[in-house]
């Protein structure tokens, strides 16, 4: 059909709505984004032209003003009678010394001056020379005017190119700026200049590298001295470069990457930028471009440099004039700080841009998604219908929109087609009517007959099956009956082995116990004899002791009776003086010797007996000792045996638990085995119902199958 | 700013002309009777004085003429042997410490003898015989005791405004005038 050909051939509604709705949304946040961002772009880039020229011009201000001052201030020092003073006395005092200046000079105030190379210009008095007055008296004013006005140094040059005076007494103090070292200094130019042309005017000279400061850039200002219109001689300040470098090193409003420089007509830094400590930018040529160049004759200039020292900068130009020459003031700044604002803009531009696509686009596809699904619904409805399919569903519709009008129309023309279908049935169905009737019932009886003997069939093999099975039952229910019995005895014998464990370990427990109380009374025993053993150390000692008092006493004795042999003695020999007088006494004395002399042989004895008693009672103590000692191996090995007895009652214990245990189990498994007796019966008796009943089945099932083939044959007669 | 008005001052007492008496007249009396006749009366300008005194006694004024001329014209020469000489004595060296020492005070001391000549001193002066000037004749003639103080002036060689205060050198022994010592003081440190 045309119309289906068509559609095949067109995008479907399904894609184009959410298609069209994501471009529109993305044409709408691209177009505000892309102009929000030129606008910011300008405004960015317009602000920092206007921050970076005012810096510029305000930095140009400053710096035409120092250099303005500088001059004024060199043209009163020139114009002074100070100066003019101080020239003449270092002049005339220079040539007292005719060719022997420089070097004696040089030596006291160079060589052999005792400050240190910074602080030289401390020197005031040197000595009582003509040189050295003048400089007494001339010095220190010269000194202090360098020191107020920031001039790093001060030199007085006269007509024949000495440098016949400087404050800080430098390399190029003493010297002749028309010698083969210096004849390249610029002070060498304003010698020639000033002294032999007769320039009038200050003289300024950029910094370049200067012999004299160790090739550091070093600039000058050169003046003439005069007396009315003749020029006696040439005074050379030494340019406050730092002065500048630290005016320009203002960074305020440059942020972390601006910088300001200012370069010469050659394209040379004249300052030395404070961003880069550990380098000195003095003399860089790296800086020159030529917008600078065309700015210098032209006027001020903001530009774009992609290649500033290798940086991507803005740059504000403007030009400057001092001392008659060419300079231009560059303040720049990185690109990519000036433009840093815009970046963020990017980033939240895009951003935004995309989720509000993306939003768009979920929407759209959703929408349309919903619409598409509900047209092609109604679509495929109409063409089943359109086929003749009238039993689709016409799908409920959710809004009331065109789409649900038109599933209303559907839907009424499915009705028609349905009662248009049901008027033609009604017709055919009259004239078959009949006829299907007889058809009807003719199967109807062959359908039954053989359903009936599948059916009859089934149950007789059904209970077929269960006779065999009720006999198989029996048969294992008599087997468990015998097997239970056997098990029965079985566990019975075990049993009685059990009861018979039982009592011997009950006996054992009993024995035990009886080894257990000898053992304890073993014991007691044992504990009292040592005791007694001790009680009779103890008693021993006692002994001991008193033989040990004995001694004492004897030893007591012994020395009595020493002395009454003595004395005896003593009588004796006293009874001899007395003569006859002294006879009896004498004889007494005898007798007393006498006993003396037993008491001693008695008391030996004793000792004797003393000693035999020590000695018994040694051998007493060690025989104790030795009794001691056996009770204590006799203690031990009791000890012993009461363990050993105590492991083996735990033993005999362990094996009455365990025994109680087996007794149970036995217990246990007698009835276990009564049980299964029981059901064993059961079971068999079952399985004999089981028999009868299925018996009894069969007989009916043939029964009913003879009926059955009777009716039938009634109702096909029939 | 203080030199300014200092200078000033002494230019307005030099234009005027007069001999107006120094304005620190009696600070000086007081400095001549105490620091100064301190120095004036010490061993080594006493004997110093007196040592040259030995030999210059005998000079006469051709004799001063010629030194003083020699003196000068070396003062403005690179060699300077005579000047030396008297500068490297110790009496020189003694005065150069006292000055030194005077914070300031002191811009010059020179010590003359009998005939006005310098036996010793600070620093180099322009000329060698002070004979002919009154802060020699005004002390040395006056004998013990007396002072000689002079105008305030700017001075060249010490750039400062002073004065010079002269006194006699006196002979313990004998308490006669044998010379006289001159202190340039700088009247802003008094």
């Amino acid at each position: 059909m045309p119309s289906r050909a068509i559609l095949e051939n067109s995008v479907k509604v399904a894609a184009k709505l959410p298609a069209l709705v994501l471009g529109i949304a993305l044409l709408c946040s691209a177009g505000v984004g892309i102009a929000s961002y030129i606008s910011s772009a300008n405004t960015v880039k317009g602000q920092a032209e206007q921050r970076l020229m005012a810096l510029a011009e305000s930095s140009r201000d400053s710096l035409l003003e120092l250099y303005h001052g500088k001059q004024r201030t060199i043209e009163g020092h020139v114009q002074g009678k100070t100066l003019r003073a101080a020239y003449s006395a270092f002049d005339a005092a220079w040539a007292k010394y005719k060719d022997k200046a420089s070097a004696t000079l040089t030596k006291i105030y160079v060589t052999d001056n005792p400050h240190p190379i910074e602080e030289r210009d401390q020197l005031v008095k040197a000595g009582r020379k003509p040189y050295d007055k003048a400089h007494a008296k001339h010095h220190t004013p010269l000194r202090d005017f360098a020191d107020a006005n920031n001039f790093p140094d001060l030199l007085l040059v006269n007509m024949n190119g000495d440098v016949i005076y400087s404050a800080r007494k430098l390399a190029d103090f003493g010297v002749n700026v028309q010698a083969e070292a210096w004849q390249n200094t610029a002070l060498a130019d304003a010698y020639k200049t000033i002294v032999a042309d007769g320039n009038g005017a200050v003289v300024a000279y950029d910094p370049e590298h200067y012999p004299g400061r160790d090739n550091e850039a070093t600039g000058f200002l050169a003046a003439p001295i005069t007396v009315g219109s003749k020029t006696i001689g040439m005074v050379v300040y030494e340019a406050p470069t730092s002065e500048v470098t630290t005016l320009l090193g203002k960074f305020a409003g440059l942020g972390e990457t601006g910088e300001t420089l200012l370069l010469n007509a050659d394209g040379l830094a004249m300052n030395d930028s404070l961003r880069t400590a550990d380098v000195s930018e003095l003399l860089s040529d790296q800086f020159n471009a030529p917008e600078i160049s065309a700015s210098m004759s032209g006027g001020n200039t903001f530009t774009r440099l992609p290649d500033f020292n290798g940086q991507d900068v803005f740059a504000a130009i403007v030009p400057v004039t001092a001392f008659g020459q060419k300079y231009a003031v560059v303040v720049v700044q990185a690109a990519s700080e000036v433009l840093a604002p815009l970046t963020t803009l990017q980033i939240w531009i895009f951003a935004s841009a995309i989720v509000c696509a993306l939003i768009a686009g979920v929407f759209g596809l959703v929408t349309a998604r919903g619409l598409s699904a509900r047209i092609s619904g109604l679509g495929d409805v109409m063409n089943k219908l359109a086929g003749g399919d009238t039993k689709v569903d016409v799908p409920a519709q959710a809004t009331r929109d065109e789409i649900a009008e038109m599933a209303a129309s559907v839907r009424v023309f499915r009705e028609n087609a349905l009662e248009r279908e049901r008027l033609e049935q009604e017709q055919k169905e009259t004239s078959f009517e009949t006829a299907r009737q007889a058809d009807a019932v003719a199967s109807l009886i062959s359908d039954f007959r053989s359903e009936v003997t599948e059916m009859l069939d089934a149950v007789y093999s059904n209970s077929e099956q269960m006779r065999t099975a009720a006999e198989e039952l029996n048969g294992v229910a008599d087997e468990t009956a015998g097997e239970a019995s056997n098990a029965s005895s079985a566990s019975e014998a075990a049993s009685t082995n059990v009861q018979t464990v039982a009592s011997a370990s009950e006996e054992l427990s009993a024995s035990i116990q009886e080894i257990r109380r000898q053992v304890q009374s073993t014991t007691d025993i044992v504990q009292s004899a040592t005791q007694a053993a001790m009680q009779t150390n103890t008693k021993i000692e006692g002994l001991a002791e008193s033989a040990q008092r004995i001694g004492d006493v004897v030893n007591l004795i012994s020395a009595i009776a020493e002395q009454t042999n003595l004395l005896a003695l003593n009588a004796t020999i006293e009874a001899a003086r007395a003569g006859e007088a002294g006879r009896g006494f004498a004889v007494v004395a005898s007798e007393v010797k006498e006993l003396a002399t037993q008491t001693a042989k008695a008391t030996e004895e004793i000792e004797g007996q003393i000693t035999e008693v020590q000695a018994a009672t040694k051998e007493a103590v060690s025989a104790i000792a030795g009794i001691t000692e056996t009770m204590s191996q006799v203690d031990e090995y009791t000890g012993t045996i009461a363990a050993a007895v105590e492991q083996q009652g735990a033993a005999t214990n362990e094996i009455s638990g365990n025994v109680q245990d087996a007794a149970r189990g036995t217990q246990d498994v007698a009835q276990t085995i009564i049980t299964i007796s029981e059901k064993a019966q059961v079971t068999s008796s079952s399985a004999g119902q089981v028999l009868n009943a299925s018996t009894d089945v069969n007989a009916r099932t043939t029964d009913l199958r003879e009926t059955v083939d009777r009716f039938l044959k009634a109702v096909a007669a029939a | 700013m203080k030199n300014l008005v200092y200078t000033t001052t002494a230019l307005c007492f030099l234009a005027a002309g007069t001999a107006t008496a120094n304005e620190f007249e009696s600070e000086l009396k007081t400095l001549a009777a105490g620091k100064i006749a301190e120095i004036a009366t010490s061993s080594e300008v006493i004997d110093a004085v007196r040592a040259q005194n030995g030999e210059t006694g005998a000079f006469n004024q051709a004799k001063i003429d010629e030194l003083d001329k020699t003196w000068r014209a070396e003062a403005e020469a690179v060699d300077q042997p005579m000047i030396d000489t008297v500068l490297e004595r110790p009496l020189s060296t003694f005065l150069a410490d006292v000055q030194e020492s005077s914070d300031g005070l002191f811009t010059e001391i020179f010590v003359m003898d009998g005939k006005g000549l310098n036996v010793g001193q600070s620093d180099v002066t322009s000329d060698y015989w002070q004979g002919d000037e009154a802060k020699w004749q005004d002390t040395y003639s006056n004998g013990k005791g007396a002072v000689h103080i002079s105008e305030l002036e700017e001075d060249d060689s010490t750039q400062t405004l002073q004065s010079q205060v002269s006194v006699t050198v006196v002979d313990p022994d004998s308490g006669e005038a044998i010379g006289a010592v001159t202190f340039g003081v700088n009247v802003e440190n008094l």
